[in-house]
């Protein structure tokens, strides 16, 4: 389940910010729209459709946070990715529950930024929540009675390796990154020195690909990792 | 900062409040003295009052019986009825009264002439060669019937006046002896109060000017200048320390902030280089973005360990079962542990509630268990217990060796402190700092319970009350 071509509302001050996530997402082939100011950003969300919005956190004339509720307010549903220069314990947490459905700390990698994007833009959470099975090449899962099978043999899975498989095949030939992995799967608003998520993906391929003789997850050095049928 | 210039003593507070401590002491006295003499006086010149007033009655009654004349008669001494100014002295040594029967026109027609006072009781001089001038007490008062006037009087007890003097000279001395010797122990009690407080301000300055070593002498007598000094010492103790370890923590910080900046530029040297080389600028690219990853990493805890410590997140506490927090975090590290060639066994009682900030709590058992991935050998066994006391949750987290090398238990939840000197393990000594901070936000405490030969830490949480 790919998403094709996307079109941004990036609503962002700082024009080294701008130009740097800008000319990423062109590259990428999507398009973006850019507003510097919280007015200029609320206007075209309301007379345009896009699939993604970026909102900053601090914008000349109006606290980012205000932009988002007046949004919402406004029954705009459109998937919100709220980006800060704010990491206080409690900024992301106020971040959501004035409507952002994501939240990226500066600096980030233009992967991470993306990956979230994309995860955004595919989000369709009526028909998410009915798919009951998921499928990428041989493997399938059945949500239902979370069952995992690759070429017809069922896979046993840890009840947390089934989670983060089933998050990767919701994300198909999608970057899935380490930091989005804690944060959807274990919860963790830190980044731990060591390899958890790592060790975890490893297991999990060891059971998913190991056996077979085609590998479905990849990783994507530095970044994360991409569930994919060859 | 530079010390307050040298004033004199007498614009010192302590000379001044030791003179007029004097002069008020003096002050008191000798009102108490003149006091008691007032209260004696008045007695004194009641009793001369109470006996012209027995003569007064004896006098009117002889009037009352046989009019002017016998009065008149009355008043005659040695035969004669006006008297002469020469008896006053006899009448002084015998203590006898004086008279004046007057008629119109103040004609003296018995008496002596020489008194004239007011009417009813007073207090009036006589003046006579003899005796200088002397107070008599008279009581003046008319005879209705035959428009006539009789002054009875007598003199004021001459002891009364010998004290009076006395004491006025008395007054005189001790005022003008106590001032210079007010003002001379005030010099000198000011001047041993000021040269104990300049011991203590030479002290603050030489601290100010950087000399943390300089202490107060103390002179041993455990007098309130003692207790100062030992006071002002103890603080000195303190501030040297907190600055010494404020030094360790800025060259440590220094030093973490630092070290990926220089490989950061190295690398961007190297990219310079090997601009024509794509495979190597692309390792060069990724080297760099890692040595950013540490740099942001050391920023974000530092950040984090800030915020903890100004208590912002307290405001979000909600009920948090650590025991179900423990098992989760133990099972998501058991990979890692093995991964590491390390061995977990976690052990918890269930339900051991707190109030707390969850994600806060997890990085602090996170940081706990990454510390052991990182320090203890190859081939470890390392555990979590979590069990509750009456009053707190207890976890521990231990491994069993190397350990620690022997060292101050409170050093290593010091911000950069790193067994590593040299600094050349990654790792930014800011782990354990959190731990400690993510406790105490929870009213609690972190410790080093034994480090020999395993290191085994220990956090303490109060238990949610009963509700």
């Amino acid at each position: 389940m790919r998403v094709g071509r996307v079109h941004i509302l990036l609503v962002e001050d700082n024009q080294e910010t701008v130009a740097f996530i800008s000319r990423g997402l062109e590259e990428a082939g999507d398009a973006v729209t850019i507003a510097t100011a919280a007015q200029e950003g609320l206007l075209a969300a309301a007379a345009h459709t896009f699939d993604v919005i970026i909102f900053d956190r601090l914008l000349p004339g109006m606290d980012g946070l205000d932009a988002v509720r007046v949004l919402r307010q406004s029954g705009i549903v459109i998937p919100i990715l709220m980006l800060t220069a704010l990491d206080g314990i409690d900024d992301r947490v106020n971040g959501l529950e004035a409507g952002a459905d994501d939240y990226l700390t500066k600096p980030f990698a233009f992967a991470e930024l993306y990956a979230r994007l994309r995860a955004l833009a595919r989000r369709q959470p009526l028909a998410e929540a009915e798919t009951t099975r998921l499928v990428v090449g041989d493997l399938a899962m059945e949500r239902t009675t979370q069952t995992v099978t690759r070429a017809g043999e069922r896979l046993d899975l840890l009840p947390r390796e089934y989670r983060i498989l089933e998050y990767l095949m919701q994300n198909e030939g999608q970057l899935v990154t380490r930091t989005m992995l804690l944060e959807k799967i274990w919860g963790y608003r830190f980044d731990p020195k060591t390899s958890l998520v790592q060790t975890h993906l490893s297991r999990l391929r060891a059971k998913v690909d190991k056996p077979f003789s085609t590998e479905l997850i990849r990783t994507v050095r530095g970044s994360g990792y991409v569930i994919a049928a060859a | 900062m530079s010390s307050p210039p040298p004033r004199s003593f007498v614009g010192s507070t302590v000379f001044r409040r030791t003179v007029f401590a004097i002069l008020s002491g003096l002050f008191a006295v000798l009102l108490a003295i003149w006091g008691l003499f007032a209260v004696h006086y008045w007695q004194e010149t009641g009793r001369v009052r109470a006996a012209i007033e027995t003569v007064e009655t004896e006098l009117l009654t002889a009037y009352k019986t046989g009019g002017l004349d016998r009065l008149k008669g009355e008043l005659t001494f040695d035969g004669r009825s006006e008297w002469d100014p020469d008896w006053l002295f006899a009448i002084f040594e015998e203590n006898e009264f004086i008279v004046r029967l007057l008629i119109e026109d103040d004609e003296t027609i018995a008496g002596f002439d020489g008194i004239d006072p007011r009417g009813g009781w007073s207090t009036t001089m006589i003046e006579h060669e003899d005796l200088d001038r002397h107070p008599v007490v008279s009581y003046r008062f008319g005879l209705d019937a035959d428009d006539a006037e009789l002054i009875i009087g007598q003199f004021v007890p001459d002891r009364l006046l010998v004290l009076r003097e006395l004491l006025t000279r008395g007054t005189w001395l001790l005022s003008l002896s106590i001032l210079p010797i007010a003002l001379i122990t005030g010099f000198f009690t000011s001047r041993s109060v000021f040269h104990r407080l300049s011991t203590i301000s030479d002290t603050a300055e030489q601290v100010s000017q950087g000399r943390f070593e300089a202490r107060v002498p103390i002179n041993g007598n455990g007098d309130e200048f003692d207790r100062v000094s030992t006071a002002v010492n103890d603080m000195l103790a303190q501030i040297g320390a907190l600055a010494r370890n404020l030094e360790g923590v800025s060259v440590g910080a220094a030093h973490d902030l630092k070290t990926p900046v220089s490989n950061l530029a190295g690398r961007l040297q190297l990219i310079e280089r090997d601009l024509n080389d794509p495979g190597a600028t692309k390792e060069h690219i990724q080297v760099a973005q890692r040595h950013i990853s540490a740099l942001l990493r050391t920023l974000d805890a530092l950040f984090r360990l800030g915020e903890v410590e100004a208590g912002k997140r307290k405001s979000a506490f909600g009920l948090v079962d650590l025991s179900d927090l423990v098992e989760e975090i133990g099972d998501s590290f058991r990979p890692v542990f093995e991964e590491a060639d390390k061995t977990i066994d976690v052990r918890t009682t269930p339900r051991i509630q707190i109030d707390g900030d969850g994600d806060l709590l997890t990085q602090m058992i996170t940081n706990l268990l990454e510390n052991v991935i990182e320090h203890a050998r190859d081939g470890a066994h390392a555990w979590i217990r979590l069990r509750a006391s009456e009053t707190h949750a207890h976890l521990e987290v231990g491994d069993d060796g190397p350990g620690l090398p022997a060292l101050n238990g409170e050093d290593v939840f010091e911000r950069f402190f790193r067994l590593d000197a040299s600094r050349t393990t990654a790792g930014n000594g800011l782990g354990l700092s959190l731990v400690r901070s993510i406790a105490e936000l929870h009213d609690g405490k972190a410790r080093l319970i034994a480090s020999d030969p395993g290191a085994v830490f220990e956090v303490e949480i109060p238990l949610k009350p009963a509700t």
